[in-house]
């Protein structure tokens, strides 16, 4: 069954634009120069229950754009959205008592309070039984191993706590559809893991639709059954996350620095030469070819560190968009 | 109901953190009250008048300590600036997506906070009453005590709602923050809260009958110190009456347009 449905949505801001400088803020107060910039251009797509659907795409593509219209909070400009069959920014009482929001950068529970003071607000708000609301918060709060922090005021803990507690604190009256945006931006790789399991089990388990926007490209690859790509406010890729390109996830993306000047290199049965900086060179190697790859950099070169990585999710995209763009000019 | 009795719950709980910052926000109005009878001492001796405008320098006194202990009650201008800076900031995003009405939400904090400020302002102002009780002056028709609690919530709501119509024009134009001083300044005059309105010319009284702010303080006051005639009262009770409706409108009005424009930016 559909959740979501997206009809050719568009939507524009109105920003003031100044020029730098003091005069031009003194000329700024009587002319103001407006422009539009056009955050989404005419998206389509449906979400099935149950799906977990990743938004990926450099900063300012959009994705947080989308998320805010899907949860009611902006008006789209143009086109229809309609969510569980709602109307999102009517901002209907029975549609916001089936759907959460998480913005990774920002607090919702209380800062001088400890979280367990604030879920009672919660319970509150969203009218939570008893029973129901006791076992959630035993349950969620197991499963993310935040038990003992409950009752310390929320601007004691740390960052991967406080956003464990903010993920149950939108779990507590059991929404059928949660968005996450950047929910694990800054957190270590730790807890980065333990919130990926969880939310796995609970997409699982209770059936939740997740749409997450992630900056981790291994958060999107362990979680998503789907990507929908987004670059400057178009989709430019919507599947399976497995199909978006092979080569890019056979990869690795190794950084090598040279204790002189980097040697001529012919790597091509590696991988490919990404950025070359004095004595700092950049490769993304294929998985199977880093063994041999390591070998030939250690033998008569001096190198003083290498550092072996995912590709992050930007670069992902650029390579995403490159193969695109080159396929539509062919 | 209970969701917002939860709220008032929470912000009291909030509120107990930062106690040393009502305490000491009593002490300060303590030292203002010290500083406007200084004030009119040497003002009525120069003067060397016993009266201005009808009032006395005990019954200005005594309007002062009222104008505090009120004041404190009814003031609203922290909501105002919360509201603004939810609309600034994005904040306003996360009361959107719940199913909490947004001003209900802050109005029940409001009240909370109120009740907590008003009982700590009470326990530092009565042993200022009972050093001062013979020289104070009180005018009150017995009977008008009965319409009181109904004045002063009036008044509450009155005072909530100019701040709130006020702070959502932050929809409109972004930096509405560095405003509210300005407007705290020119609340504070227009409502009586620098001296009693009625010692102004009759012609500018008339004007600011018309306005809301006036039954915010200084109506209230005038009840307890100069006392007022019946028809006065209820001349008074219509037009907070009228003012909240009146107010209720333009929010509504405000919230729908703003919202559309609203980008909920910082997040």
């Amino acid at each position: 069954m559909k959740i979501i449905e997206v009809d050719h949505v568009s939507k524009s801001f109105n920003i003031v634009k100044k020029e730098e400088g003091f005069m031009s803020s003194l000329k700024s107060l009587f002319v103001r120069k407006h422009e539009s910039i056009t955050a989404v251009e005419d998206i389509s797509f449906d979400v099935y229950e149950g799906e977990f659907v990743g938004f990926i795409g450099p900063n300012g593509a959009g994705k947080t754009t989308t998320i805010k219209m899907l949860s009611g909070i902006i008006y789209p400009s143009q086109g229809s959205i309609r969510v569980m069959n709602f109307i999102p920014q009517e901002l209907k009482e029975e549609f916001k008592m089936n759907f959460s929001v998480i913005m990774g950068q920002k607090n919702q529970l209380w800062w001088d309070i400890p979280a367990i003071d604030s879920f009672l607000l919660y319970k509150e708000i969203y009218q939570i039984p008893e029973k129901m609301y006791r076992n959630n918060i035993d349950e969620l709060s197991e499963l993310l191993q935040v038990s003992h922090v409950l009752n310390i005021p929320i601007r004691n803990l740390s960052l991967g706590e406080r956003m464990k507690l903010e993920i149950i604190a939108a779990l507590l009256h059991e929404p059928k559809l949660l968005f996450l945006d950047e929910p694990t931006i800054g957190l270590d790789v730790f807890s980065r893991r333990k919130i990926r399991d969880f939310l796995k089990v609970i997409n699982k388990e209770r059936k939740i639709t997740i749409i997450l926007t992630s900056h981790y490209i291994e958060d999107i690859k362990a979680l998503c059954s789907r990507v929908i790509g987004i670059h400057k406010g178009k989709i430019i890729y919507d599947g399976p996350f497995e199909s978006i390109s092979q080569d890019l996830f056979d990869s690795k993306m190794v950084t090598v620095t040279f204790e002189y000047d980097a040697p001529e290199l012919d790597l091509k049965r590696y991988g490919q030469l990404l950025e070359s900086n004095n004595n700092k060179l950049a490769f993304l190697i294929k998985k199977n070819m880093l063994n041999e790859f390591g070998k030939e950099m250690f033998t008569g070169r001096s190198i003083i560190d290498m550092n072996i990585e995912d590709i992050p999710v930007d670069e992902v995209f650029e390579k995403l968009f490159d193969i695109k763009e080159r396929a539509e000019m062919v | 109901m209970s969701r917002y009795l939860q709220v008032a719950k929470i912000s009291w709980q909030n509120a107990l953190i930062y106690k040393a910052n009502f305490i000491g926000t009593s002490i300060m109005n303590i030292f203002r009250v010290i500083a406007e009878a200084a004030f009119w001492a040497v003002f009525f001796e120069v003067s060397k008048k016993d009266s201005i405008g009808g009032y006395t320098l005990f019954s200005i006194i005594t309007y002062y300590l009222l104008m505090f202990i009120i004041g404190t009650f009814i003031n609203a201008n922290q909501t105002g600036f919360s509201i603004a800076n939810d609309i600034k900031t994005g904040r306003l995003s996360q009361f959107l997506v719940k199913p909490v009405n947004y001003l209900g939400y802050y109005m029940s904090e409001a009240i909370s906070k109120k009740l907590l400020q008003l009982s700590i302002t009470l326990l530092i102002f009565i042993p200022v009453f009972a050093i001062c009780y013979k020289n104070l002056v009180f005018n009150i028709v017995p009977v008008q005590l009965i319409f009181y609690p109904l004045v002063l919530s009036l008044a509450f709501i009155l005072n909530y709602l100019i701040n709130v119509a006020f702070s959502l024009t932050a929809f409109f134009v972004i930096e509405i923050t560095s405003f509210f001083f300005l407007q705290e300044i020119i609340f504070n005059f227009l409502s009586g809260g620098v001296f009693p309105l009625d010692i102004l010319p009759k012609s500018i009284l008339g004007v600011f009958r018309l306005l809301p702010f006036m039954y915010v303080t200084y109506f209230p006051i005038s009840i307890l110190n100069k006392g007022i005639s019946t028809s006065e009262l209820f001349y008074g009770i219509a037009a907070q009456c009228i003012w909240i409706i009146v107010l209720y409108i333009i929010i509504k009005i405000l919230w729908r347009f703003g919202i559309r424009l609203y980008a909920g930016t910082g997040i």
